[in-house]
């Protein structure tokens, strides 16, 4: 733990609104006594990279406007520069929905949230409300549960998403190409097989094609030599794997079926 | 003139009584010059002739193959003695009294075999390239070249008569002559077309850089507007807070109403050609702006994401635009009916990478992302099956780019392309 306060920052031009976010933001962290401060509220974007630089390790909650005219750096850039000195931070974009650029954002920045200011007052103070509590209640979670990773890379940039919801990896139809299941997601991304079952030690190769998460099975056919998922997508299991796999299951108490 | 009278018989347009009081004029007239006089009887026929195609001015091709008959069968007659002289003496028949009825029989019936296969050929043209024979230009330069050709063959014919020249001679001059001709016309026919495809080029050049103009104009119109929507969100917002702290009902319901009409209008009016200007790509933006000129008449909420500026992504310019429509096109169809359906594209840059994003809202979830992408597969609802596994079948042997696809909340597919 680095500190014990969860930092809040707000980055806004318009000194109205700045003052009205100020206003929800300390009102609902003293009526709920949470332990967190808003540090810095201002209308300067290099403002609060200066405070981040001066202070490394901090994990804060960020309200971050989108375009601040006039200004050398935009929401965007602002974001990825937090991102960069704050592993965790959580962004939220507060904008008027015609600058709010959602897909954008989304696959950048993994934003806490999107408030759109063109919803009205009373909206945006809710949603800012909720923010508050679900970056505080992740703030103190955080420590208790460190939540394992799973991390793919695609021109230079490297993708994060946890490892529950990793289903499994095949070999693609193309040389070199890889396909990652996850829950609701399908990933296409250039790699090897054999690279990527030793580069991920917690993926259990069950077949020449087939790399799986094993705590994401719910069933094992051995007479079928298939692995079952939640969704309904099986993998092929070698009979030389088959015996590992049960030994896996069985040692790390997954609730696996095996028949 | 028996050449026209056949041309008449088969063209139903020639059936006129002018036309054919000028054939009866003409027969009677030439027939009465050749008794008197046989000289230049030749000549006389064609001009004839040539008057009459004067008739059928507006058929062109008429006149073409008019032309080209009277030319083939001047050309047969004297190929025709040659042959059937060639195969007397190859028979080694002499030339007697009834064999002289049989050489006229067999010459003409060469003659008209070889006519014969003139007229099926220009059938088979005429069919094979309607286009060409309907062309005007084209017309006119072959049939100004038979007219020059056969003019020239009259004047050589009658010099040739009137000196006393023989007709092996007036054959190697008519040969070296067509020739001539022939690479003359040629050359014009090559000069002519370079010609016209210079100056359509030169046009569709014209055209293009007038309609970049426009728009590069209609984006910079759309900027200024851009930056007014902004301040006058923002008064909007300002303002909402000084009201907020007023106690003022009546004022408070009206502002309320003023700042959700004005919300709607502004994204629902200029939406479409938000940060269209960023994407530098052509072919790229065009089918954008098509795409989503189509769900907007759709009623379908369209958005156009780009942060930066985007050149030309490292991918080939067909496959985008063939992946690209498709999965615009099976957004749109996903979306179409849906209430408050809407589309979203983004193009996302990465210092060594691009990434496109294509977004639509769902109606209902998609459990199994993997049987979208197989061929035959379509999802009842979502309308997504249909193109992806072309689009797959597309992307899979590029070997910088790779895909995407979530149905979590809304419907994604990402293209990653890696800038090689």
């Amino acid at each position: 733990m680095k500190s014990t306060l969860l930092k809040t920052f707000v980055v806004e031009d318009d000194p109205e609104q700045l003052a009205t976010l100020k206003q929800i933001i300390s009102n609902h962290i003293m009526i709920n006594a949470f332990d967190m401060a808003l540090t810095l509220a201002t209308s300067q974007a290099q403002a609060l990279l200066d405070y981040l630089d001066a202070h490394p390790d901090v994990e804060g909650l960020y309200f971050l406007d989108i375009e601040y005219t006039g200004q050398a750096l935009n929401g965007l850039e602002l974001a990825t520069k937090i991102r960069e000195r704050d592993v965790n931070a959580k962004i939220v974009f507060v904008s008027t929905h015609s600058e709010m650029a959602f897909l954008t954002f989304e696959r950048r920045i993994e934003p806490l949230d999107f408030v759109v200011k063109d919803l009205g007052q009373d909206t945006v103070k809710a949603k800012v409300e909720k923010d508050i509590r679900v970056a505080y209640e992740r703030y103190t979670k955080q420590g208790v549960a460190n939540k394992a990773m799973f991390s793919y890379s695609k021109g230079g940039q490297l993708f994060n998403i946890p490892l529950d919801q990793v289903l499994f990896i095949e070999t693609g139809a193309a040389r070199n190409k890889l396909v990652l299941h996850l829950k609701d997601r399908i990933i296409q991304y250039n790699g090897k097989i054999s690279d990527e079952t030793v580069a991920h030690p917690e993926l259990f190769r069950v077949h020449k094609s087939f790399l799986v998460n094993p705590s994401s099975l719910v069933r094992v056919d051995k007479q079928a030599q298939l692995g079952y998922f939640e969704n309904g997508e099986t993998v092929d299991i070698a009979v030389r794997k088959m015996h590992d796999l049960a030994t896996l299951i069985k040692q790390s108490q997954l609730s696996v079926r095996v028949d | 003139m028996l050449v026209f009278v056949l041309q008449i018989l088969i063209n139903q347009e020639l059936r006129k009584r002018a036309v054919y009081g000028t054939v009866v004029l003409m027969a009677v007239l030439l027939t009465a010059g050749y008794m008197l006089y046989d000289d230049y009887s030749d000549i006389a026929t064609f001009i004839v002739n040539l008057g009459l195609l004067g008739f059928v001015r507006d058929k062109k091709f008429f006149i073409v193959t008019s032309l080209t008959a009277t030319l083939a069968y001047i050309l047969f007659s004297f190929f025709g003695n040659y042959a059937t002289e060639t195969i007397f003496d190859i028979f080694h028949v002499g030339l007697g009294a009834w064999s002289g009825w049989l050489f006229e029989i067999v010459g003409e019936i060469v003659v008209t075999a070889c006519m014969l296969a003139v007229a099926i050929s220009f059938q088979l043209l005429h069919k094979r390239h309607a286009k060409q024979f309907s062309d005007d230009v084209t017309l006119n330069v072959i049939t100004s070249a038979l007219v020059v050709a056969a003019i020239a063959y009259f004047a050589v014919a009658a010099a040739a008569d009137n000196y006393n020249i023989g007709h092996g001679f007036l054959g190697i001059l008519m040969i070296i002559l067509i020739a001539v001709l022939l690479i003359n016309g040629g050359t014009f026919i090559y000069l002519f077309y370079s010609y016209t495809m210079r100056v359509q080029a030169h046009r569709q050049a014209l055209e293009r850089h007038q309609y970049d103009i426009y728009v590069k104009n209609l984006e910079n119109s759309y900027q200024n507007l851009r930056k007014f929507r902004h301040d006058y969100q923002n008064i909007l917002l300002s303002l909402g807070e000084y009201i907020h702290d007023a106690d003022d009902p009546a004022l408070k319901q009206y502002f309320a109403e003023v700042v959700d009409r004005s919300g709607k209008s502004l994204t629902r009016d200029f939406g479409h050609f938000d940060n269209l200007e960023r994407i530098k790509d052509k072919s790229l933006k065009a089918i954008i702006q098509d795409k989503f000129s189509v769900a907007r008449q759709a009623g379908v909420q369209v958005r156009l994401e780009a942060n930066d500026d985007i050149v030309t992504p490292a991918i080939d310019q067909v496959t985008l635009a063939r992946v690209s429509g498709i999965l615009l096109d099976n957004a749109i169809e996903a979306v179409t009916g849906q209430t408050g359906g809407e589309i979203a594209v983004a193009v996302v840059k990465y210092p060594q990478m691009v990434e496109l994003i294509f977004a639509n809202s769902l109606a209902g979830s998609i459990d199994r992302l993997d049987e979208l992408m197989v061929a035959g597969h379509t999802s009842k609802g979502a309308g997504h099956g249909q193109g992806l596994a072309t689009v797959r079948e597309l992307l899979d042997p590029i070997q910088n780019v790779t895909y995407e696809l979530s149905a979590h909340e809304r419907f994604e597919f990402i293209i990653s392309i890696e800038s090689e």
